[in-house]
């Protein structure tokens, strides 16, 4: 149904959009909040998944409903 | 660079938040569309930085998430406003001082002038300023086409001109023709003009370039006498004189003489000796009237003053109407001294120096020099000759010739 009306993914199934850029920084868009936050990892709760951020010296340089974007040294990005 | 301007004008704070479940605040704050920025992770909980508008909405998620907000700093405009408070008149000042400088921005304060060189500074400034455009002038009543006109008509060597205003700076750029002056300096050449020797001597070389030689090498000339006339006989075929043409003389010509030099000084002399004691005085010039500032009254018998001036000024060339006025006076005794002998012959040595050098200045010679330095128990004297040679003629103008005959007798018959 939604590939048959081109609809976006993202807003249909309520996907969680990351876009990241280089190894530095990340933005997170469609999430419902932040579960866990050390400098080492940061835990964000999307619709259907969590998404875990590992890196080192991990900053949320700012958080809104929309979106987040964090920066520091990112070494993983997992799906749980 | 827009968006911090923002934040502080609106106000902010770097806030802790501790407790029971920071990050679920933290989900409510997001939900609720307050911005959080800067977020850290510390030991017990967060800091972040957050809008003003936002920490007045905060109560309800602390109360629900049972977690602290401590205030660590506060930014922006609000907060320096309520420090401010009960100091308006500080903030009037300020907005006076504003207001000032908008209404300042609106006169000339500086003028710069590109490109010229034979047209001075001081010159193009006082025309401007005798033409409405000078320093303190409202921009609105400065019409610049205008001005390029006027300046373009009042030097005629000035050929382009550019006026601009810039802030509160006025440029002008001007172009000048240089060659009109050297036209101007031929023109006056065409004078018809004699060479006359300027003092008595001998003519040892002369090449006529134009004009009548009136006297040959060797010959011995007086002061004033003519050696190349600057009218030309011009000869007819019965070899008599027909009539003149006229030029400006021109020659090479090197005459030889002998100048007297005659210096004498005496020995004794009275020497200032200065003590030392020093004081300053100081006065200010407004509007053309000196206003001293009392200071007690100078008191010694004899000093020596140097009056130091010192004028502020704006940027380079507008001086403002003050002038700073410091006076020095140095107490000095007069001491009688007397010159050793030696003493003496270095000086009349030097100014025998002092005087071959003024005279090396015009191109002329020193071919000998028969000075004898004599130096008895009160005076010393220099007398002797000098003997030069160099260009010793100058210009004058042709002495009015006598007409033709033939051009007399028509001037008699048309009358």
């Amino acid at each position: 149904m939604v590939e048959t009306l081109e609809l976006p993914k993202d807003l249909m199934y309520g996907a969680v959009l990351v876009t990241v850029t280089g190894q530095r920084e990340l933005l997170i868009e469609n999430y419902r909040g932040i579960l866990e936050y050390s400098p080492e990892c940061i835990r964000i709760q999307a619709k259907n998944c969590q998404v875990c951020v590992q890196g080192k010296t991990l900053l949320i340089q700012y958080y809104t409903n929309e979106e987040m974007k964090i920066s520091g040294i990112i070494k993983s990005i997992q799906y749980d | 660079m827009v968006l911090s301007f923002i934040k502080y004008l609106s106000g902010y704070v770097r806030v802790q938040v501790t407790g029971y479940a920071p990050e679920r605040f933290l989900n409510l704050c997001s939900n609720h569309d307050i911005l959080i920025w800067d977020l850290v992770h510390i030991e017990s909980g967060y800091e972040f930085f957050i809008s003003l508008s936002g920490v007045r909405e905060l109560k309800p998620f602390l109360k629900k998430t049972k977690t602290h907000l401590k205030i660590l700093k506060r930014y922006g405009f609000p907060f320096v406003m309520f420090r401010y408070r009960k100091r308006k008149l500080f903030l009037g000042g300020i907005a006076v001082f504003f207001l000032f400088l908008f209404f300042l921005s609106r006169f000339i304060w500086n003028i710069e002038i590109l490109g010229n060189s034979s047209v001075t500074d001081d010159n193009l400034l006082q025309f401007l300023e005798a033409e409405h455009c000078g320093f303190g002038v409202a921009k609105k009543e400065i019409d610049c086409s205008s001005l390029e006109e006027k300046i373009r008509l009042h030097y005629g060597q000035i050929i382009w001109t550019s006026a601009q205003i810039s802030g509160t700076k006025l440029t002008i750029q001007v172009k000048e023709n240089l060659i009109t002056g050297e036209k101007k300096e031929e023109k006056g050449k065409e004078e018809p003009r004699d060479l006359v020797a300027a003092c008595d001597g001998t003519v040892l070389k002369m090449i006529t370039r134009t004009g009548t030689p009136l006297i040959q090498e060797q010959a011995k000339v007086k002061k004033g006498e003519v050696l190349v006339s600057g009218r030309i006989d011009l000869i007819d075929d019965n070899q008599e004189v027909s009539g003149y043409e006229y030029c400006r003389a021109d020659a090479d010509i090197q005459i030889q003489t002998k100048l007297p030099y005659r210096d004498t000084f005496s020995l004794s002399y009275e020497k200032k000796h200065f003590t030392g004691n020093q004081k300053k005085r100081y006065a200010v010039e407004l509007f053309g009237h000196i206003y001293p500032i009392p200071m007690g009254k100078v008191t010694y018998p004899k000093s020596e003053k140097t009056t130091e001036y010192r004028q502020p000024r704006l940027c380079s060339d507008f001086y403002l109407p003050v002038v700073l006025q410091t006076d020095h006076y140095a107490e000095y005794q007069t001491v009688s001294e007397k010159y050793t002998k030696k003493e003496a012959k270095t000086i009349a040595e030097s100014h025998l120096q002092t005087y071959f050098e003024k005279i090396q200045e015009k191109n002329v010679q020193i071919q000998e020099k028969n000075v004898i330095i004599d130096v008895n128990d009160n005076l010393c004297s220099a007398k002797g000759t000098i003997t030069v040679c160099g260009p010793l003629y100058q210009t004058a103008p042709v002495a009015e010739p006598e007409k033709p005959a033939d051009e007399r007798v028509a001037a008699d018959e048309l009358e």
